[in-house]
């Protein structure tokens, strides 16, 4: 809670005063900036939300910040709705809280109202860094502020209300939370492209981001919009609702609507395997077919999504007078090859995420004792570590195959032709990004064995990814962003990531799997 | 070469927490308990023996292996049971010791059938459809499925119903009949009394005591429950050596012996004795009596 409310409130304090800055190194201060930048910004709003008065610090932040990192903050919202039930009664809290004479509605209510608390922290934070964010900038925000945040917060309960009302459907808090952010996920892009969606557009009333859209009081001259800050409260308080009314009759453990399975012959017949269940490594990919395959259609339907943009994108582009110009003197700049490798930008950060929660799993398989039971078999650790990493490479592999085919398949909707050496190198470099990112997953795991290591493991990551961000916006030298991962990922498509960066990438990859090895080897954290 | 041997083997944890110097010697084809109560050192112990933890001074030996040093090897002799079974939500049972056959290798499917029909387990569930006694039986598979030289089980019968755990002890008899080792660490002591040759008692990460349920009980402790004609004078009872536990009521007495009885006889005579019944304790009376505490 804490990490969320500094990181959002540290981002929105950061970002505007960085882009007052690159403002001022422009000729033409602000308004050149946003000029050069809108239809840039227009042609991939499905991605990033609309743009508006990009010329001023509250429309800018509107769009950057308060775009589509409150798809992340409902993401997160939406993990904790998920958990909210589904994490105590899984590991089996429900039986100890019931004995000592907590009602069900004592439980959900309480628990409701921590994560409400928790929420409003977040959203004060956002709050606290957007005004003094502002201030560094010169602007006032304080009361144009209110309303955006309280429309970020609005939207957070949202996604909180829906992945709640999910868990008690589903019997796992995995499944609830997936379901719940592919529908936010789903949602967000229909709101950012609803002008385009002809008779489909109907379905933006459904998606909690239009009526969110409508609140963009960081925008000049922009009033809060109360109807539909009404319609996102009042639609969050229902959901919750009827969540609290089917938990309060279902099974704990069990669903909410559930088929009574009829007797199965007992087979108590024991058949081995011919493939999955013969290395540790297949196995691990064995245990999680669904996750695995929902991660690749994901990430492939994603860019596909954007691959198939790529002609409207240099069609906006080409409208523009200013941008047309430059499109003469350097032919190659917007080229369909440029667009499609910028616009897969996205995908080192989703193979990121992917890594994290594999590097979830490895935290629960030491902390649920699975890594203690296959320790006690004849296995070493060597082995251990290696068939992890091994295991890893090998989804990483499937999550590149699925980006560039989703790539190949927009491109061709999109009637252009793809590079394959360029496709090839993607999924080379996704596949060493894995590594790099595995490697600091297996030291964290070896040593906290609990989802600190997750937390930290991601907390890298976005380090990385503001590293990246900030320096780029800030024009810092290019060294300063070297340690960032994703700079080392560089943009594979068009051409092969510098030697630097793959030996820093497959080091960090090494050095963790080394590292892992001595913390394990040294024993004092390989159980509690 | 003994099947287990350690030598001032430690790992400390902190506040009081951990074992401490422990020296034991385990025979090959012997059956040894290891009792003491919750939080004593049991699983540490064990878990040292697996080299799932690194002790902070000492070595144990595992057939004249290593623990450290030679792991792997080691591994592939024993049959070990965890003390806290894993969860593996979403596999099944199948699936489950699927993938550790495999890891073990050379194991005989026809075996782990055997076992399951034995423990009357479902192998086609979900490991999280399974009771707690179902889940447990899942683990003594993999633990007896490779036929091991040595069985390291940690509390083997938590959860099981009577006639399981009658199972399990027939498993264990069998493995015994082929020559294993069986170190079982336990707080229910008729379980150990039941299966075990030689027993260890350790309590706060001391070794305690170690010999055969007869020379544990020698310390020759009886309870005798006496009924006298007369009335017995409770201070000569108690000025006794090895008299302690004194009830009277009436023409009854009632005490707890240790050591050698002629003493006490020759101060009943006094009370002109009627009958005298003297009963040896149980290893749990055995063991509240020396650290005053439930096992």
């Amino acid at each position: 809670m804490l990490a969320g409310s500094l990181g959002l409130g540290l981002l929105v304090l950061i970002t505007a005063p960085a882009y007052a800055a690159a403002a001022r190194a422009v000729a033409g201060g602000i308004k050149a900036l946003a000029a050069a930048a809108e239809p840039v910004a227009l042609s991939v709003q499905f991605l990033t939300g609309p743009p508006d008065r990009l010329d001023t610090i509250g429309g800018y932040l509107s769009y950057k910040v308060f775009g589509s990192c409150v798809l992340l903050l409902a993401i997160y919202a939406a993990i904790q709705g998920a958990q909210l039930m589904r994490g105590p009664e899984s590991k089996g809290l429900f039986d100890l809280w019931y004995a000592a004479g907590r009602t069900r509605n004592a439980i959900i209510r309480d628990r409701i109202c921590a994560f409400i608390v928790a929420l409003g922290v977040i959203v004060a934070g956002v709050y606290v860094g957007t005004v003094v964010g502002g201030a560094l900038s010169g602007v006032q925000l304080e009361s144009s502020a209110i309303g955006q945040c309280l429309a970020a917060g609005l939207l957070a309960l949202w996604g909180f209300a829906f992945a709640l009302l999910a868990s008690q459907f589903l019997k796992t808090a995995r499944a609830a939370a997936a379901t719940a952010s592919a529908y936010l996920v789903a949602s967000y892009f229909v709101a950012n492209t609803s002008g385009s969606l002809g008779a489909a557009a109907f379905l933006r009333f459904v998606s909690p981001f239009f009526y969110y859209l409508q609140n963009r009081t960081l925008v000049p001259q922009t009033e809060p919009n109360v109807a539909a800050m009404a319609i996102i409260l009042i639609t969050a308080v229902a959901l919750s609702a009827a969540a609290w009314f089917l938990y309060l009759r279902r099974d704990i453990g069990g669903v909410s609507v559930s088929r009574i399975r009829h007797q199965r012959v007992v087979n108590r017949k024991f058949s081995p395997s011919l493939l999955w269940r013969r290395s540790l490594w297949l196995n691990w990919i064995a245990e999680q077919p669904v996750a695995i395959t929902s991660w690749m259609l994901g990430i492939g339907a994603f860019t596909a999504l954007e691959a198939s943009l790529v002609p409207e994108v240099t069609r906006v582009l080409t409208s523009d007078t200013t941008l047309k110009r430059v499109m003469q003197t350097h032919p190659g700049l917007f080229s369909s090859d440029q667009l499609l490798s910028a616009l897969m930008s996205f995908t080192p950060v989703l193979a990121a995420a992917f890594v994290v929660t594999q590097v979830g799993r490895w935290a629960d398989d030491a902390s649920q004792h699975r890594t203690d039971v296959v320790l006690s078999f004849p296995v070493s650790m060597e082995r251990f570590l290696v068939e992890r990493a091994v295991a890893l490479v090998a989804m990483s592999t499937l999550i590149g195959l699925a980006a560039a085919a989703g790539a190949w398949s927009g491109a061709t909707v999109g009637g252009y032709s793809t590079s394959t050496a360029g496709l090839a190198r993607t999924v080379f470099d996704v596949v060493v990004l894995s590594f790099g990112i595995g490697g600091i997953g297996l030291v964290t795991t070896a040593y906290w064995r609990s989802g600190v290591a997750t937390g930290i493991t991601a907390g890298l990551l976005i380090a990385s990814f503001f590293l990246t961000t900030i320096a780029g916006l800030l024009t810092w030298p290019s060294w300063t962003s070297r340690p960032s991962l994703f700079d080392a990922f560089g943009t594979p498509y068009l051409s092969m990531p510098r030697p630097w960066s793959l030996t820093y990438l497959i080091v960090l990859g090494l050095a963790g799997l080394a590292a892992a090895y001595l913390v394990m080897r040294q024993g004092r954290r390989i159980s509690v | 070469m003994y099947a287990i041997s350690t030598s001032a083997l430690t790992k400390d944890y902190g506040n009081n927490r951990g074992i401490f110097d422990l020296n034991l010697e385990v025979g090959v084809g012997e059956a040894f308990g290891f009792i003491g109560p919750n939080g004593a050192g049991k699983t540490t112990t064990l878990r040292l023996f697996m080299d799932l933890i690194r002790p902070d001074r000492g070595r144990a030996q595992i057939m004249g292996l290593d623990t450290q040093r030679d792991g792997v090897k080691l591994r592939r002799l024993v049959g070990f049971l965890p003390g806290e079974p894993p969860d593996y939500p979403n596999q099944t049972g199948q699936q489950i010791l699927d993938l550790l056959a495999h890891l073990r290798g050379e194991v005989d499917p026809t075996r782990v059938t055997e076992l399951a029909q034995l423990f009357d387990l479902d192998l086609h569930r979900k490991y999280r459809e399974y009771s707690h006694g179902n889940k447990q039986k899942v683990w003594l598979i993999q633990a007896f499925m490779h036929n091991p030289k040595l069985l390291l089980l940690d509390e083997p019968t938590n959860g099981l119903d009577p006639l399981m755990q009658q199972a399990f002890r027939r498993l264990l008899a069998e493995s015994r009949e082929r020559g294993a080792t069986v170190f079982l660490s336990s707080h229910l002591l008729p379980e150990v009394q039941e299966t075990c040759d030689r027993i260890g008692v350790i309590y706060q990460g001391a070794l305690r005591r170690v010999g055969s349920l007869a020379d544990l009980r020698t310390g020759n402790i009886h309870r005798i429950d006496v009924r006298t004609e007369n009335e017995m004078d409770r201070a000569r009872l108690a000025a006794l050596a090895g008299v302690t536990d004194i009830a009277i009521s009436e023409h009854r007495v009632q005490c707890t012996l240790t050591g050698t009885m002629q003493p006490l006889l020759d101060a009943l005579q006094t009370a002109r004795v009627l009958s005298i019944d003297s009963s040896e304790l149980t290893l749990e009376e055995v063991f509240l009596a020396q650290y005053g505490q439930p096992a």
